[in-house]
């Protein structure tokens, strides 16, 4: 298995899903932001009312970059496990490309790109929207924008995994429940994890959107990642491998 | 004629099953070569090996020169491939289709469009170019799958029961395009179960049972060959059936008996006839061989579960 430099053939994969994004673009922002958002609201603003203070800012201030990487981990995520999984086995889409000169290295990658963007996409918007009710500034918003990328590459090339494993739909319903869904309430974005118990912070250092979340928060309040240097380089590190593995179990599922 | 297609030695183990047993075989430029088998044969798994997603266990299978294991990308970037199961995008329209995996073949621009507008007229899908793939019938759809194997005009069409499921008409008109093609030049390999497509389509044959070749040549020469010039086809009771093979004791042929009909190939059809003058048969029919025929013959008429 090589993976050719660059890999500018995943582009047309990807260019593929963006074509039919492009017709579905309005329901899937709804779907999107609308739980994010809720989250923000419901949660920001009501909780916040019971909650002083955290960290020195008011509770909506210290929920939104982590909803906002949330949002692109999980707009990823949806769309690298039911999207990719309709794309692979019930369209037989990857099927057609195995016929064109594009290996399955480049569908996953182009895969993985997609569901990056998406998530990028949905973090973004909801930075456009804490932007405009002055909850974040502008430049900081601006910043995150790679690591809102990174982020929903992550998660994609995660979902990628469970989707080359998967035999059905129902199967994802596993990796939500049990990964996901965790993840999004042990790991820093409803409320610091150093009021964890120690083995929960200790598990809860180990998923990577714990870091998102640390960076995240630095970036928009700080302006500034390298505190969390150590973090970042966990992410690199965890999306490399997990593209690495997800190519070799969608290869090993695609051509027999 | 040096063949552009040629498989040598091919084995394809999954687990316990084997597939492919050691096959060998060749095709040569501008001709149109059938594999025939019953399910399970391992056709599908031949082709799924030229279009590069099945892995040889062993043996050697080159097309257009070039190894499938190490120079697949080259490869497929000069043959086209029609699965048996249609692939179609159902997010876009008939000529977006052709458009994006055109895209996959780096065809884009001015190229692709008149490329896509001249494989639209040819297989006469023109006027639907902007339906949805959900408003196509089955015969459109098969022949839109058949336009989209050849927009990076490949030099070699792989087919996989090309016509499988469809009306007589919408399955004529693929062959009809199939032969069109094959007269400009274009060398194909196709899988079917239609005999009357294999007669109709192929230049030379292999026959294919439980992953091994079990005949090959033209399909005139195969029936020839195996079953003779006619098959006498008599429908008569059980009981009646030791008396009539005790009649024609003495005389050259070969039968088979399946439920209530014996199959008689003899090699003098008018002899076998003279002497059953006198005897009640409910019903006889004197036909030409066929391909089924053949077919039966090498593969046998119980079913292959």
């Amino acid at each position: 298995m090589k993976i050719s430099i660059p890999a500018w053939r995943s582009l047309k994969v990807l260019q593929r899903n963006l074509d039919v994004w492009r017709a579905h673009w309005l329901s899937s922002i709804i779907a999107n932001l609308g739980e994010p958002i809720l989250y923000l609201f419901v949660l920001g603003v009501g909780l916040g009312r019971l909650v002083p203070e955290v960290n020195g800012m008011s509770y909506l201030y210290f929920l939104a970059p982590g909803i906002m990487v949330a949002a692109a981990m999980n707009s990823a995520s949806y769309e690298c496990t039911f999207g990719s999984y309709t794309r692979m086995m019930t369209q037989k889409s990857y099927e057609a490309i195995l016929m064109t000169p594009i290996s399955v290295e480049e569908i996953v990658i182009g895969d993985v790109l997609y569901g990056a963007l998406k998530g990028l996409f949905s973090a973004t918007a909801l930075a456009a929207l804490l932007v405009l009710i002055d909850v974040i500034d502008l430049t900081p918003a601006l910043l995150s924008i790679p690591l809102l990328f990174l982020t929903g590459f992550l998660f994609a090339c995660l979902s990628m995994i469970v989707t080359a494993l998967s035999p059905s739909y129902e199967f994802f319903s596993y990796y939500f429940t049990l990964f996901i869904t965790p993840m999004f309430l042990l790991s820093g974005v409803f409320f610091p994890i150093d009021s964890l118990p120690p083995w929960i912070q200790r598990v809860s250092l180990c998923f990577p959107l714990t870091h998102s979340v640390q960076i995240a928060r630095s970036l928009i309040y700080e302006v500034t990642w390298m505190p969390h240097l150590g973090s970042l380089l966990w992410l690199l590190v965890m999306t490399s491998f997990s593209l690495f593995i997800a190519i070799r179990l969608c290869h090993r599922r695609l051509i027999r | 004629m040096t063949p552009i297609v040629q498989g040598k030695r091919l084995v394809k183990r999954y687990g316990e099953v084997q597939a492919l047993q050691g096959i060998h075989f060749s095709i040569c430029s501008g001709e149109c070569v059938g594999f025939l088998g019953p399910n399970g044969a391992g056709k599908t798994t031949l082709l799924h090996m030229m279009s590069g997603i099945v892995q040889k266990t062993s043996g050697d299978l080159t097309l257009l020169g070039l190894d499938i294991s190490k120079q697949a990308r080259e490869i497929k970037a000069r043959i086209g491939v029609l699965p048996q199961e249609n692939n179609l995008d159902p997010d876009f329209t008939v000529e977006n289709n052709l458009r994006a995996y055109a895209r996959y073949f780096g065809i884009s621009g001015k190229l692709a469009q008149s490329r896509v507008e001249e494989l639209l007229h040819f297989i006469q899908l023109y006027d639907k170019r902007k339906a949805k793939i959900s408003e196509l019938s089955g015969g459109m759809k098969r022949r839109l799958m058949l336009i989209r194997s050849l927009v990076n005009n490949p030099e070699f069409l792989i087919l996989d029961e090309p016509t499988t499921g469809l009306d007589p008409q919408a399955r004529h008109v693929i062959w009809q395009k199939l032969r069109s093609l094959k007269s400009s030049g274009k060398t194909m390999v196709l899988t079917t179960h239609y005999m009357e497509e294999a007669a109709q389509l192929c230049d030379r044959l292999y026959m294919i049972d439980r992953g091994k070749i079990l005949a090959e040549g033209k399909p005139q020469e195969l029936i020839h060959r195996y079953v003779g010039k006619e098959v006498l086809e008599i429908r008569l009771r059980k009981k009646e059936k030791d008396r009539l093979l005790e009649r024609l004791e003495g005389l050259d042929f070969e039968s088979e008996e399946i439920e209530d009909t014996l199959y008689l190939f003899p090699r003098d059809s008018e002899a076998v006839l003279r002497r059953l003058v006198e005897f009640d048969v409910q019903e006889l029919q004197r036909r030409p061989s066929t391909l089924e025929d053949l077919f039966f013959k090498l593969t046998g008429r119980g079913l292959h579960e």
